[in-house]
């Protein structure tokens, strides 16, 4: 190349140092493929390592070498010696170049115009100087990169922040002076309104109105640590993220990722360039993807991407940077880490680092369109489509619009489509470049469409409010009604005496709320006062012959119960502890549960039985004379154990038997003052019903128990009489059924709140369902109190048990 | 006035017999006059008697004598309390005009128990756990830990062989070798073809020889290892079983004897842990990187082992984040990721490459001595 006489003038005439010399540059070799010819180019300059060439407006590179800038414009490579290290070079509106870099203690700012002027010389400040890239923004500031003089020795590189160059005076933006978010900044560059955007470790920064404005992971970014910034023609941010992330995009309002779910070919890329035709190129960075077949050069078109690698001509899979010369024409920076090629006599790169000018050739490109629809023929929902070759790497992907219809760009070759079904899987169909795909079924053969799963999920939505609008109605007539429609008559009764429940769920609610605060306030000390407060309502509510029921239990009682029983209990634990002295494995452990469960059903379960009747019957009167147990703890044990043992040796079938001499202890032991109630009962009446329903659970999904239960509650108050009073039970199983049932649609409706209604609901049921053949004679039955501690009760408060007599 | 004169119907128990007797009630200044029709009528001076019943709508009004056992009057007309009020202002009996403020009572309890609840399971006990947490003597915790040992590294199940020791060892040498903590880290290997790694209270520890066999390096162990005995020094397991406690106190306090209403509390506390534990499984992730990197270890292993975690088990959808003790493997590896680069030197290598590919040999053959072997 020659220049003009008057230039290399001016320059010995205004500098004492600089020289312009000028020199071809070869072409080391050349290729041409399908995707276009690329051309290794050599000169006699070294572009470093890392740097990134600038091209100017006119599609000149320029870097700097040492104490030279060399210009690459067109194919004639020129050195412009400046006599001190230019490290950022940039081009300003005018068209004038600008020259940053430093010597000795100085910040150098410089312009040239065919000369160079050097501008400002300013101390170095905190041994920083300048690095690539350099941008200038709207207002004619110059941004570029702060590097530390001096190199650290080892770790990680901390950053140093921004340089802004404006009116002959630098600043240093970090995260202290302006609030960037990160001081490690990988690229910089200009938004088409003016504003400088940064690539920083941890966000892309845009500096707006005085500030930095750091967009981060929360902001919609894929991930936060950007590594290049592409702009394209709409004004839209890119930025790659290197390290398995994606791409965000940012268009003055929100972030959104494009990833491979949204059509790109694969996942991690770093170097990034919008070009003048709106193209987008990437490159895939050899630190993120070891599969050459996966990396190289990835072309975005708007509409379909392409993936360019070494088979394509691509010297290297590994493309560093990406720059655009005029014509279309693309410099790549490239490394190939095995190469020899390059080290011919004077190549244009160091290490193993190469410079490529790719003319892309699209006219030789294939298109492959096609349709993809779901079996029904309709279209599917957007969804990403890949062209792979035999060996299933991805050459070019995109994704269907909203008729169902893709196309690609590819180079010609045989592909297979591949289309990522709903569920995960991968379905393809092997085509040739051209022709058209259709009938694509992307669903499982079970696979039902949203109409008709919508369709199906209102009648479902809608057949479960029915039913429990209709339980709700149930419910509320059962309510309103007071009592179970229906109560059977006695046929037989001369004067039949019933009980009465008069209790309501809201006093009842209302009861419960209070006690609930009462007892967060105090620390849970209130509980039992709850308790007591509880089981007075639900007596005082209970009315036999014109009288009520009376419930003496105070929450001192109760609570000095719950004390004892805890106290008992932490022995037995402690007791129970005592093996793992002796074996330290897991033996230890097994005795450990063997004992307490042993001590749980043969000593806490009767103890408890007998014990919380003994204290509830003491506090329960009637007409002023109270209930009392008096039955004999021994003797229960010893009819317990044996059941219970006889019960387990027959597998079960002895338990009608066993409950039934229970029963007829218990009923035994009752006393009403002086009054005794007797039962006659024997299981026998009740073994082959028992067996009957044992059998039909499986068939009956455990329904038939509830006409068990009925059976045995009529047939144990038959066989209960007091002082002459014999009594007679209406249970029937469908009652029982539809009260539960009932009360488990409530409970779940409520969340467990309308436990009050329920309880109220099952009083009444009892209530309702007894009648005692004619009243005794009160007159001859006397007080006779018998107190009970309430040990017993504090221990069926914790094994969580309720006895129901 | 009429009410002066006004005679109540009452029914009056003399806790003798079972009898009732209808009687006449006066309300006098200083007491009830009760009128009987066979006897002498008796006086019932205020503070000898108390109302034991009648303070609610449809319960009928019942006084007991104090001093003498079993006798009681039923009166069913509660406007008796109104009279007695005016009468004797002093005795301090139920006042069933005060019955009107019930509901607004009743839904201020509600919206306080509300708040008190919030209170106490979002602020308080968190507080409280971390306070008992942070004086927890170590002591504690490895007695904590070694009553569960068992049941997570059954002693059948150890493999005790020499080459997986002099690993775990390297391992565990090197990661606690910059710290200064107080636990004795116990690593167990099992067997078990189950992915799967566990830490206990007081610094035991369980990896599976399933999770074993995918990993490709000790980097990779060490990652996880760090990773549990991260839980283990911010003592993730001993809060768990705070809370657990502490969680139960609560829920007996409020569902106060109401059949049904403990299960829905108890299905909120689960959702309430899982939310906790996918914190802990955060900071433990963090934690554990540090421990990596002043270890200076590769924290590539770190990541990867997630990933390969990330490939057996897939990753679960977005919606059920909050159904899962775990974060989501791919927003984990997210997190650690920007730690990747921090590494200030060349990683140093954890085992020799023959150490490992021994390793490596004696896992894929499912090599594993018992201890009884």
């Amino acid at each position: 190349m020659y220049l003009k006489p008057l230039s290399r003038l001016t320059v010995y005439f205004f500098l004492l140092w600089g020289s312009i010399s000028a020199q071809e540059v070869s072409i080391v070799s050349q290729d041409t493929t399908a995707a276009g010819r690329w051309s290794l180019i050599a000169g006699t300059a070294f572009l470093t390592a890392g740097e990134r060439p600038y091209i100017d407006r006119a599609g000149s590179m320029w870097w700097g070498y040492q104490d030279d800038v060399f210009v690459l414009k067109q194919s004639q490579l020129s050195k412009i010696t400046v006599g001190w290290p230019v490290s950022a070079i940039v081009q300003d509106s005018t068209g004038s170049m600008w020259f940053f870099g430093h010597h000795s203690d100085s910040l150098i700012a410089a312009r040239y115009d065919g000369a160079i002027r050097e501008i400002t010389r300013t101390q170095i400040m905190r041994n920083l100087i300048v690095g690539p890239p350099a941008v200038v923004d709207g207002k004619g500031r110059f941004w570029m990169r702060a590097k530390p003089l001096y190199r650290r020795r080892s770790g990680r590189d901390p950053g140093y922040g921004i340089f802004e160059y404006s009116n002959g005076h630098w600043f240093n933006h970090t995260n202290i002076t302006t609030g960037l978010k990160h001081d490690l900044i990988y690229d910089l560059a200009v938004d088409r309104e003016g504003y400088p955007w940064a690539a920083t470790y941890s966000s892309a920064s845009q500096y707006r109105a005085g500030q930095w404005h750091n967009y981060g992971r929360g902001d919609g970014l894929s991930n936060q640590k950007v590594y290049r910034i592409a702009i394209d023609k709409h004004g839209d941010i890119w930025c790659t993220h290197g390290n398995r992330d994606d791409i965000s995009v940012y268009d003055g309002d929100k972030w959104r990722v494009i990833n491979t779910d949204s059509g790109m070919p694969v996942g991690e890329v770093r170097a990034a360039l919008c070009a003048r035709d709106s193209t987008f190129w990437f490159g895939v960075h050899h630190d993120d993807i070891k599969d050459p077949e996966q990396s190289g050069l990835v072309r975005f078109d708007g509409q379909s991407w392409l993936v360019l690698t070494e088979k394509d001509g691509l010297p290297g899979n590994h493309v560093l940077k990406i720059s655009e010369l005029l014509d279309g024409k693309l410099l790549l920076q490239i490394r190939k880490s095995t190469s020899t090629v390059f080290e011919s006599d004077t190549p244009l790169q160091i290490s193993n680092q190469a410079l490529v000018i790719f003319e892309p050739d699209t006219t030789r490109w294939a298109r492959v369109s096609g349709h993809v629809e779901n079996r029904d023929g309709t279209a599917t929902d957007p969804i990403a489509v890949s062209l792979t070759t035999t060996k299933g790497h991805v050459k070019a992907s995109t994704v269907t619009n909203a008729q169902g219809f893709y196309e690609m760009r590819v180079l010609p070759g045989e592909y297979r489509v591949q289309v990522q079904d709903a569920w995960g899987g991968e379905r393809d169909i092997v085509v040739a470049p051209g022709e058209i795909v259709s009938g694509v079924d992307i669903r499982p053969f079970w696979f039902i469409d949203s109409a008709t799963f919508r369709a199906i999920f209102y009648l479902v939505s809608i057949l479960f409010t029915v039913i429990i609008l209709v339980g709700l109605l149930y419910i509320v007539i059962l309510a309103a009604a007071g009592q179970p429609l229906n109560v059977p008559e006695l046929s037989e009764d001369h004067n039949p005496l019933r009980l009465r429940f008069h209790g309501n769920g809201s006093s009842l609610f209302g009861i419960f709320a209070i006690n609930t605060l009462l007892t967060l306030l105090t620390f849970g000390v209130y509980y039992f006062w709850g308790k007591a407060k509880i089981r007075r309502y639900m007596h005082s509510q209970t009315e036999l012959h014109n009288s009520r029921f009376s419930n003496h239990t105070t929450g001192g009682e109760l609570c000095i119960g719950w004390i004892k029983a805890i106290i008992l209990i932490v022995t037995i634990v402690l007791i129970s502890e005592i093996p793992s002295f002796f074996w330290e494995d897991m033996t230890h452990e097994w005795i450990t549960l063997l004992a307490f469960y042993g001590l749980l059903l043969f000593v806490f379960l009767p103890l408890a039985i007998v014990g919380s009747l003994r204290f509830r019957l003491s506090r329960t009167s009637y007409q002023g004379i109270r209930f009392s147990f008096r039955g004999n703890s021994k003797t229960f044990f010893k009819i317990y154990y044996i059941g219970l043992l006889k019960t387990i040796f027959t597998l079960g079938l002895y338990y009608p038997y066993f409950e039934t001499k229970i029963r007829l202890f218990l009923t035994r032991s009752v006393r009403f003052g002086t009054g005794r109630f007797k039962f006659f009962g024997t299981g026998r009446a009740l073994f082959w019903h028992f067996v009957a329903t044992v059998l039909l659970t499986p068939f009956t999904l455990g329904l038939c128990w509830y006409w068990y239960w009925a059976r045995k509650t009529r047939y144990y108050w038959s066989c209960t009489t007091f002082e002459g009073t014999s009594f007679h039970s209406t249970f029937v199983g469908s009652r029982l059924l539809s009260l539960k049932v009932g009360n488990f649609i409530l409970l779940v409706i409520s969340l467990g709140l309308a436990w009050p209604w329920v309880a109220v609901r099952n009083n009444r049921f009892l209530c309702d369902y007894l009648v005692l053949s004619d009243p005794p004679d009160f007159s001859s039955i006397a007080q006779d109190f018998s107190d009970a501690g309430a040990t017993g009760e504090g221990l069926s408060d914790y094994l969580d048990f309720e006895f129901e007599f | 006035m009429a009410r002066d004169t006004h005679m109540w119907q009452a029914h009056f128990y003399d806790g003798q017999t079972a009898q009732p007797h209808a009687v006449l009630v006066k309300v006098l200044a200083n007491g009830l006059e009760v009128i009987f029709s066979d006897r002498p009528s008796e006086i019932w001076a205020y503070g000898n008697f108390r109302q034991t019943e009648g303070f609610h709508s449809g319960e009928l009004v019942r006084f007991e004598k104090s001093d003498t056992f079993g006798q009681a009057l039923v009166i069913e007309d509660v406007q008796i309390l109104r009279v007695i009020r005016e009468r004797a202002p002093d005795s301090s009996f139920h006042n069933p005009r005060l019955r009107r403020y019930r509901v607004p009572l009743v839904g201020f309890s509600l919206v306080s128990i509300v708040f008190i609840i919030w209170l106490l399971y979002g602020h308080i006990l968190p507080l409280f756990i971390d306070g008992i947490a942070r004086i927890a003597p170590v002591a504690w915790e490895e007695s904590l830990g070694r009553s569960v040992v068992a049941y997570i590294a059954p002693k059948e199940d150890r493999c005790q062989d020499a080459i997986y020791t002099e690993v775990f060892d390297e391992i565990g040498t090197r990661l606690t070798a910059p710290t200064s903590l107080p636990y004795t880290f116990r690593i167990y290997v099992v067997k078990n073809a189950h992915v799967n790694a566990y830490a206990l209270p007081g610094g035991y520890m369980a990896i599976t020889t399933g999770f074993l066999k995918r990993v490709k390096s000790a980097e990779q162990i060490a990652g996880v290892i760090a990773h549990e005995m991260q839980h283990v020094v911010q003592r993730h397991g001993t809060r768990a079983v705070l809370r657990e406690i502490s969680t139960r106190a609560l829920i007996a306090a409020i569902s106060g004897g109401g059949e049904g209403l403990d299960y829905v509390l108890d299905g909120a506390a689960l959702v309430g842990a899982l939310r906790f534990s996918r914190d802990h499984e955060s900071s433990a992730d963090i934690g554990g990187m540090k421990m990596i990197l002043d270890a200076n270890i590769d924290p590539k292993g770190m990541v990867e082992a997630f990933e390969i975690l990330l490939k057996i088990t897939g990753d679960m959808p977005d919606g059920l984040v909050y159904a899962s003790t775990h974060p989501l493997t791919k927003n984990r590896i997210l997190s650690l990721s920007p730690y990747l680069d921090s590494l200030k030197v060349d990683p140093i290598p954890i085992v020799s490459d023959s150490t490992w590919a021994r390793f490596a040999q004696a896992i894929r053959a499912g090599q594993c001595k018992r201890i009884d072997e």
